[in-house]
């Protein structure tokens, strides 16, 4: 429960709106010179969602997002710096939030910026007399990165530079096990720590208001709502009781990913091909590895894409993040996941392991080692019933995948009855998910990730 | 009365507390970031030293809020979003998007300089608030240029060529500015240019409710400043006055900046052999700012005879023997026309000469110079544009016609109306002491204490006539 009024700072009013911090101020000039040439708010998705280089010239306006679009509540106002009363400046939690775009991640914008470039003299002014001013840095659409020292040797600058404690600097970060990342680096610069790092989940925070906006749209007689002109559904209780024709589902879209691409391969590999539904684009990645890997040229590049629902991938990459339609769901019995990494150094939990939960599906996941139990201590219920998983904490990338495929075999070998049957069995668990979802939407945990962050 | 109406100025940029004025060339912003945008102290003259030029436009709203003509501000941003959202535009409220030109105004109508590369103003309003001044209903694009009274005529030019490029229409823009034929004027313009669709225009006086408040402080004995100056400075009150004590002069008459009309008095009170009837204030050394020639007085009349006369005393000045006469302040380049005033010069002559910024320039403009003697309950003659003294009546005060031949404030031919002046003043430097003393005492009560007052009181009286007459402009 957030008991503390926080104002996200700014500094520029601008005829767009407040600028969204992070801009370098050597940048200003140029900046202003685009604001002047736009209509739209600094929220408006083409600015939010950084559609900016592909459609018109926002490239400027696109730096950062507005941590407001992402936190919007009733203690939470934004304000100019300067207009601060004085009780606002003694009391409240006051933040200088930079974020990151869908095309420049935190850890790019660091690495490219100069970090004491940020902010104002007089914004310095407040940060360095009152250790309620912080600045945070959200990595809210990405993550999974190999945060290089190089990356915390910048934060440090900035920090030196305005004379910042160590809780007067926030890192949120998807990356799950960034502290583990940060302190490694303190160890080898031999360094005291100097900022907050926090791991947050924002693909999962987001869930649930996704749903609820769902359900409340969903009218009598109506099983779908529509975005952007594409139909969306989700099952319903009363429709999963159903016997299904295939075993599972495994969406992979974009095989750049190379471990997805793996996956299928072994998925084609153990003959589990046509028992479920897979999908895998073309890549120039694959393309060229399949010079070297004549398996990969045969069982993946001579025949795909796999398509499930959709041909063209472009489409695809613009559909929902969370949503598509019940039918191919509907039709099987689980879902395997190929998340965006699997990489041993990180762990990063996003969109893909959320949809089956929506979904109603139990899942097995080729991820970052130790998967499942950052899901189990988020509150979610995994699947045992279904798999031996001990896959998650083989930290071996290709020994973990071969884990997985011999237990999606091993499911695969049973009836679709007897599938049938053990789906039955971890319904509760299924229906708890997709609500747990809800409740952590409800229960505005994104919030509190960022104020226990904020108020240490 | 109370107004139901309310009138917002909008602005698109706030950094740090600053509003930023409207129209401001973004591209040279990186001074004001190195102040971290304090707009005060000394950045003006940083930037003329840095771009050799001035700033184009500048936050100056004085004579809009002085007026009722501005309620508060608001950013240009919050409105936009009422507009996208479809909001219904109260038809009580206004909303005007204020440009106000400044370092004479050359680089804000986009005259070719090194700051704003040839384009005027109309350039660096942002797309959305364009938008807004386009489609918006009651929002409407200001050139506030209420704090002087003389404009280039070109100006029109770029306005209505502006409005064509950018799609505001003429319609929606207003030219505020503190002269008083601009009317005329601006219809002369239209009709020579054949326009017949037009802005709309709107004279405004800003010296008056600003002298006033000076005034008032002075007389209640407080502290005035003005920029970094804070000056000792007194008013003359009833009680200071001795009805009865003989003056030492006939004549009071500060000149700085010696314009054309500034200058020609000098030379001709000279010529008369009349400067010692007064105390007057000039530097034809550091204040020189007009090059008299044949050829300059060209845009002044066409009496050669009088022009000649002119400049065979314009000798004295070129040899140096006419140089310079102080009264109070011996600085004459930093003395300003607010918090440098001092009761004595006042108390010890008995006419004032108001030489107004405006003579042969167009533009019927009042300056705090008018209030002057007003404050400092004396009597005086204006030399400035025609029309003056009606345009003083006209807000209440009285003047002096009878004793002085006031028929000059009726004469448009500046050359004439000026020798008309010369001829008045030399007729009164004759007339003895005494009478003068006497007609003071009779004008005392009547005409000035009644003057000083209505000058005191003017801050705080009712505008709404100017109000509502401004917004009939929209309705």
């Amino acid at each position: 429960m957030i008991g503390r009024n926080i104002n996200f700072l700014y500094e520029f009013e601008t005829p767009l709106g407040y600028l969204p911090m992070g801009y370098q101020q050597k940048n200003i000039p140029l900046t202003l010179n685009d604001i002047n040439e736009k209509e739209f708010e600094f929220t408006h998705p083409l600015i939010y969602f950084g559609y900016a280089d592909h459609k018109t010239k926002f490239r400027k306006l696109s730096e950062t997002s507005d941590v407001f679009y992402v936190y919007e509540k009733d203690n939470i106002k934004q304000k100019i710096v300067t207009d601060l009363t004085y009780n606002e400046v003694k009391n409240d939690l006051n933040i200088f939030a930079i974020t990151a775009t869908h095309e420049q991640n935190i850890l790019q914008k660091i690495l490219s910026d100069d970090t004491t470039d940020y902010l104002t003299q007089t914004s310095k002014k407040y940060l360095k007399e009152n250790s309620n001013f912080k600045i945070v840095f959200i990595d809210d659409k990405e993550g999974g990165f190999d945060y290089p020292p190089s990356f915390f040797d910048k934060l440090n600058r900035l920090s030196d530079d305005i004379g910042l404690q160590p809780n007067q600097l926030v890192f949120l970060t998807n990356t799950a096990n960034i502290n583990e990342i940060y302190n490694l680096y303190l160890k080898l610069r031999q360094k005291d720590s100097f900022m907050v790092c926090e791991p947050s989940h924002f693909f999962i925070y987001d869930a649930g208001k996704c749903i609820v906006d769902y359900l409340a749209k969903v009218k009598e007689n109506k099983n779908w709502v529509t975005y952007d002109d594409i139909d969306y559904s989700i099952p319903h209780l009363d429709e999963i009781d159903n016997k299904r024709s295939k075993y599972f589902l495994s969406m992979n879209r974009n095989s750049e990913r190379i471990h997805r691409t793996y996956l299928v391969n072994d998925l084609i590999k153990n003959d589990l091909f046509d028992k479920g539904y897979i999908s895998l684009f073309e890549s120039y990645r694959v393309n060229n590895l399949s010079k070297q890997n004549k398996e990969i040229k045969k069982n993946i590049v001579d025949k795909y894409p796999f398509t499930i629902d959709h041909d063209d991938k472009h489409f695809v990459a613009s559909m929902h993040n969370y949503f598509n339609t019940s039918d191919s769901w509907l039709n099987t019995y689980f879902s395997i996941v190929g998340e965006t990494s699997a990489e041993l150094r990180h762990l990063f939990i996003t969109e893909k392991c959320i949809r089956p939960m929506i979904y109603f599906h139990p899942f097995i996941i080729l991820g970052n080692p130790n998967t499942l139990k950052e899901l189990r201590r988020l509150g979610f219920e995994t699947f045992p019933e279904f798999f031996d998983e001990s896959y998650d904490t083989i930290p071996n990338e290709t020994k973990r995948r071969e884990f997985i495929v011999k237990e999606v075999k091993k499911i695969c070998d049973m009836s679709l009855d007897e599938v049938h049957e053990l789906y039955q069995t971890v319904k509760p668990k299924l229906i708890h998910n997709r609500n747990h979802l809800v409740t952590i939407f409800k229960d505005e945990v994104k919030h509190n990730v960022l104020f226990n962050a904020i108020n240490k | 009365m109370q107004s139901t109406n309310k009138i917002y100025k909008l602005y698109d940029y706030k950094v740090n507390g600053n509003i930023l004025p409207n129209g401001f060339n973004p591209e040279f912003i990186q001074l004001l970031m190195e102040r971290d945008f304090d707009l005060n102290g000394d950045f003006l003259q940083k930037f003329q030293e840095t771009y050799n030029d001035g700033f184009n436009v500048w936050n100056l709203d004085g004579v809009l809020t002085d007026n009722m003509l501005l309620d508060e501000s608001i950013p240009t941003h919050k409105l936009a979003k009422r507009h996208s959202n479809h909001e219904i535009v109260n038809n009580n409220e206004f909303y005007f998007y204020v440009v106000t030109p400044f370092g004479g105004g050359s680089s804000t109508f986009g005259y070719p300089s090194s700051y704003s590369s040839g384009r005027p103003f109309f350039y660096f309003i942002p797309e959305s608030s364009k938008k807004l001044i386009r489609e918006h209903k009651n929002t409407y694009l200001l050139i506030n240029y209420g704090n002087e009274g003389s404009l280039d005529f070109h100006w029109f030019d770029v306005i209505h060529y502006n409005s064509k490029l950018f799609d505001i229409p003429l319609h929606k823009i207003i030219f505020v500015i503190s002269d008083f034929t601009i009317e005329k004027n601006y219809n002369d313009y239209c009709i020579k240019r054949n326009h017949t669709e037009r802005i709309k225009v709107f004279p405004t006086l800003w010296s008056l409710n600003s002298k006033s408040n000076e005034y008032e402080q002075l007389y209640n004995e407080q502290k005035t400043s003005f920029g970094s100056f804070s000056n000792e400075c007194s008013i003359c009150k009833k009680d200071d006055i001795d009805l009865d004590k003989e003056r030492d002069k006939h004549f009071l008459m500060f000149n700085r900046r010696l314009r054309p009309h500034r200058y020609y008095s000098i030379l001709m009170f000279d010529k008369l052999d009349i400067l010692d009837k007064f105390y007057i204030s000039y530097d034809f050394e550091t204040c020189k700012t007009y090059e008299f020639n044949e050829d300059s007085y060209k845009h002044h009349g066409r009496d050669k005879g009088f022009r000649d006369e002119l400049l065979e005393q314009d000798k004295k000045v070129l040899s140096g023997e006419l140089n310079k006469s102080i009264i109070d302040y011996d600085d004459l380049p930093n003395v300003w026309g607010f918090n440098f005033e001092q009761k004595e010069p006042y108390m010890d002559s008995y006419i004032h000469i108001i030489s107004e910024t405006n003579f042969f320039e167009n533009g019927l403009y009042l300056s705090e110079k008018t209030w002057k003697p007003m404050g400092q309950l004396q009597p005086f003659i204006m030399m400035g544009p025609a029309g003056s003294l009606e345009l003083i009546k006209s807000y209440g005060f009285k003047t002096f016609d009878g004793f002085i031949d006031e028929s000059y404030d009726t004469v448009e031919n500046n050359e004439e109306r000026f020798k008309l002046l010369i001829n008045e003043i030399e007729r009164l430097s004759k007339l003895p002491k005494e009478e003068l003393k006497n007609w003071y005492k009779s004008i005392f009560n009547d005409i000035l204490l009644h003057n000083q007052k209505l000058l005191i009181d003017y801050k705080n009286i009712d505008k709404s006539n100017v109000r509502n007459k401004f917004l009939d402009l929209f309705r």
